[in-house]
């Protein structure tokens, strides 16, 4: 098989108030993991600021300086500003001139959907290092903490390079093997309305704001039943096409709004089912965009052995789902 | 190697003319069109009294229809959706799985959300490209389109940027080579974040502890619309559009004179004649700002549509997009047309 690309030096943001390290063991059974209190970035700092913070960490770490990547792919659905989006803000203050800046805004699976397109940028030669940074202070949504989801939805930030599989890497890292993301359906299930370009007179309505127009919605039981739907059927078809043979993941990054139901949904296929699970609404609350790549850099701090197979799945608004495999190298 | 197949493009049939706004701001059809070449765009809105009512993506949909119509393919066989627009129907999840819906596509395909300005759309061609190239992909999706209307100040206040920006969308269907599709033989972008807040939207954004406050959208507040340093952006993009384009000709080995036609980005005519003047009298640059204004993402969507409608591509023409927007960002793209 054939595993050119490399992802290496997953960081995550760690000076976060309030956050406290959670079991996941005590999260399964909770559908909606009411008791984990969310990591809340202090509001002095924007979003670039801590997305600054974590890849500058990363970077040093990693021992390369940002000249030395040629593309930023930015992951978020909480940029500082309507427009420009995070990427320009970010590259600015990592002092980077002249590279190219993506924006992908596709919540919980945007890291994914971003590995794949970075994967497909290094194999076609396109780009030889691209940085994703995957940033949502998602408790921002909600002026105070009144609104159920509002007392798990946290803020989070990390961050990873993707590069050749030859370059020299200091640390953990992990060789892509697959990935798939698509639209699953049931876009009514989680998301927010407002600000919408198609409302007249005005994309915002002062009513928005006591509608809760303006602040994420979750239908659980909707969005649980298109992954038992939608999406089990296609992390079973993913695995049975690229998990190696004969051979079992040992561990399960994941990430989505309805925490530990998540998985169970998924109906996992028996070569996941004993895997260490890392889900990062233990630790942080839901942090949509950053929660994968949160949970990998959480993973690069467990005993992960060389050869030892990993599955990330995240879903979020959309839905938008994803299924990445990766191989500890 | 990933190449256009079709190309479509939608605007709203409601015209508002610079004389219209006149009405309801200070400003006039002279002042606008020596400044910027645009007599007139199209708004899904009717100033401040009604509403076309059609969203971002039932935009997209009459613009996919017509790229399929062109080529006999059915919305079934598009296997990716890159949706690029600063517009969208919903904060999230957007408006790409609203427009896979509008299609009716049933299967579970990717769906990728670009947010990169007027730049969307090449960033867009951009993943198209890749994920054609390594084959993973062979029939994407690539959408720009915007309504910027809802987003204007009707006010005098807000005449710098409201006379600017405009509706449509345009769309282009890209699959790995065949003899009939236009060769994308390169993309390339560049970004310069420094100068980030001389052209954009302040709120609502997530800077602070509140996104937005209610008495911004009452009160009419300014951070809420577009703001722009103009001759800043003008003297940039004036500098920035034909550096990419001679700087991706020569990284694929041509010069200015293998060149037949330039489609910019359409922000300003005056720009767009710069452009022109510097790569020289032989290359066609075309401009259809005058009767669109700046449509954003959708700009170099509607301008190769109607390009190519007009017969003003030919085979074996060397083409280059080019762009120039907030961020700041800029680039280019290169393109051997097909029949």
């Amino acid at each position: 098989m054939n595993l050119p690309v490399l992802l290496s030096g997953c960081a995550r943001y760690r000076s976060i108030q309030n956050g406290r390290a959670a079991d996941y063991k005590e999260l399964q059974g909770e559908k909606l993991a009411e008791f984990i209190s969310p990591a809340i970035v202090p509001s002095d700092l924007a979003p670039s600021d801590i997305a600054l913070s974590v890849c500058n960490d990363m970077l040093q770490s990693r021992g390369i300086s940002i000249k030395e990547v040629d593309l930023l792919i930015s992951c978020t659905q909480t940029p500082d500003y309507n427009n420009p989006g995070l990427a320009s803000l970010l590259l600015a203050k990592l002092g980077a001139e002249g590279i190219a800046g993506l924006e992908l805004k596709m919540s919980d699976a945007a890291p994914i959907y971003a590995c794949r397109i970075a994967s497909a940028f290094i194999r076609t030669g396109k780009h030889k290092r691209i940085l994703i940074a995957a940033t949502d202070l998602m408790s921002r949504y909600f002026s105070s903490r009144e609104n159920k989801l509002s007392r798990y939805f946290g803020d989070a930030a990390a961050a990873v390079i993707v590069g050749g599989d030859s370059e020299s890497v200091r640390g953990k890292a992990f060789r892509y093997i697959a990935s798939h993301a698509a639209a699953i359906g049931a876009p009514e299930s989680f998301g927010v309305s407002s600000p919408r370009a198609n409302q007249f007179p005005f994309r915002i309505r002062p009513e928005d704001f006591q509608d809760g127009s303006m602040q994420p919605r979750l239908q659980p039981q909707e969005f649980a039943e298109c992954i038992s739907k939608e999406a089990a059927a296609i992390l079973t078809s993913f695995i049975s096409k690229y998990l190696p043979s004969g051979r079992d993941v040992r561990w399960v990054v994941c990430h989505s709004p309805i925490g530990g139901e998540f998985l169970d949904r998924l109906a996992l296929p028996q070569s996941l089912q004993r895997a260490n699970l890392v889900d990062e609404i233990a630790y942080s609350g839901y942090v949509a965009s950053a929660g994968a790549v949160c949970g990998l850099s959480r993973l690069s701090e467990q005993e992960v052995k060389s050869g030892d197979l990993i599955c990330v799945l995240s879903a979020g608004a959309g839905i938008n789902f994803g299924v990445m495999l990766l191989e500890a190298a | 190697m990933a190449s256009i197949y079709a190309v479509g493009h939608f605007v709203p049939p409601n015209v508002v003319s610079n004389d219209d706004l006149s009405k309801w701001m200070d400003t006039s059809d002279e002042w606008i069109s020596q400044r910027t070449g645009i007599r007139e765009r199209r708004w899904i809105r009717r100033g401040n009294e009604s509403f076309v009512g059609m969203s971002n993506a039932e935009m997209a949909r009459s613009a996919v229809t017509q790229a399929l119509a062109s080529r006999d393919i059915k919305p079934g066989e598009i296997d990716a959706i890159i949706y690029a627009t600063v517009s969208p129907d919903t904060d999230s999840p957007g408006s790409g799985v609203g427009l896979k819906e509008l299609l009716d596509i049933d299967s579970a395909i990717p769906v990728i959300e670009v947010r990169n300005q007027c730049s969307g759309f090449m960033y867009g061609l951009l993943i198209a490209k890749a994920l054609v190239d390594d084959g993973l992909n062979r029939r994407v999706l690539v959408v720009g389109s915007e309504i910027q209307s809802s987003g204007l100040d009707l006010l005098t206040e807000g005449r710098g940027t409201t006379v600017l920006f405009a509706d449509g969308c345009g769309v282009v269907l890209v699959v790995p080579d065949t003899d009939a599709a236009a060769k994308v033989l390169d993309v390339s972008l560049c970004s310069d974040g420094r100068f980030a807040d001389r052209l954009g939207v302040k709120r609502p954004g997530f800077c602070s502890e509140a996104i937005l406050e209610p008495a911004l959208v009452s009160g009419g507040n300014q951070e809420i619309y577009p703001h722009m340093d103009g001759r800043m952006i003008f003297h940039m993009a004036s500098e920035k559009m034909p550096h990419a384009v001679r700087s991706i000709l020569e990284r694929n080995g041509y010069s200015a004179s293998d060149l037949a036609a330039v489609i910019p980005h359409q922000a300003n005519q005056r720009i767009i004649d710069m452009l022109g003047r510097d790569l020289g009298p032989e290359i066609k640059v075309f401009s259809n700002i005058a009767r669109y204004g700046n449509t954003t993402a959708a700009s170099i969507p509607i301008a190769l549509s109607e390009a190519v409608r007009a017969d003003y591509v030919h085979r074996g023409d060397l083409i280059c997009l080019v762009t120039f927007g907030s961020g700041v960002s800029w680039g280019a793209a290169l393109i051997k047309w097909g029949s």
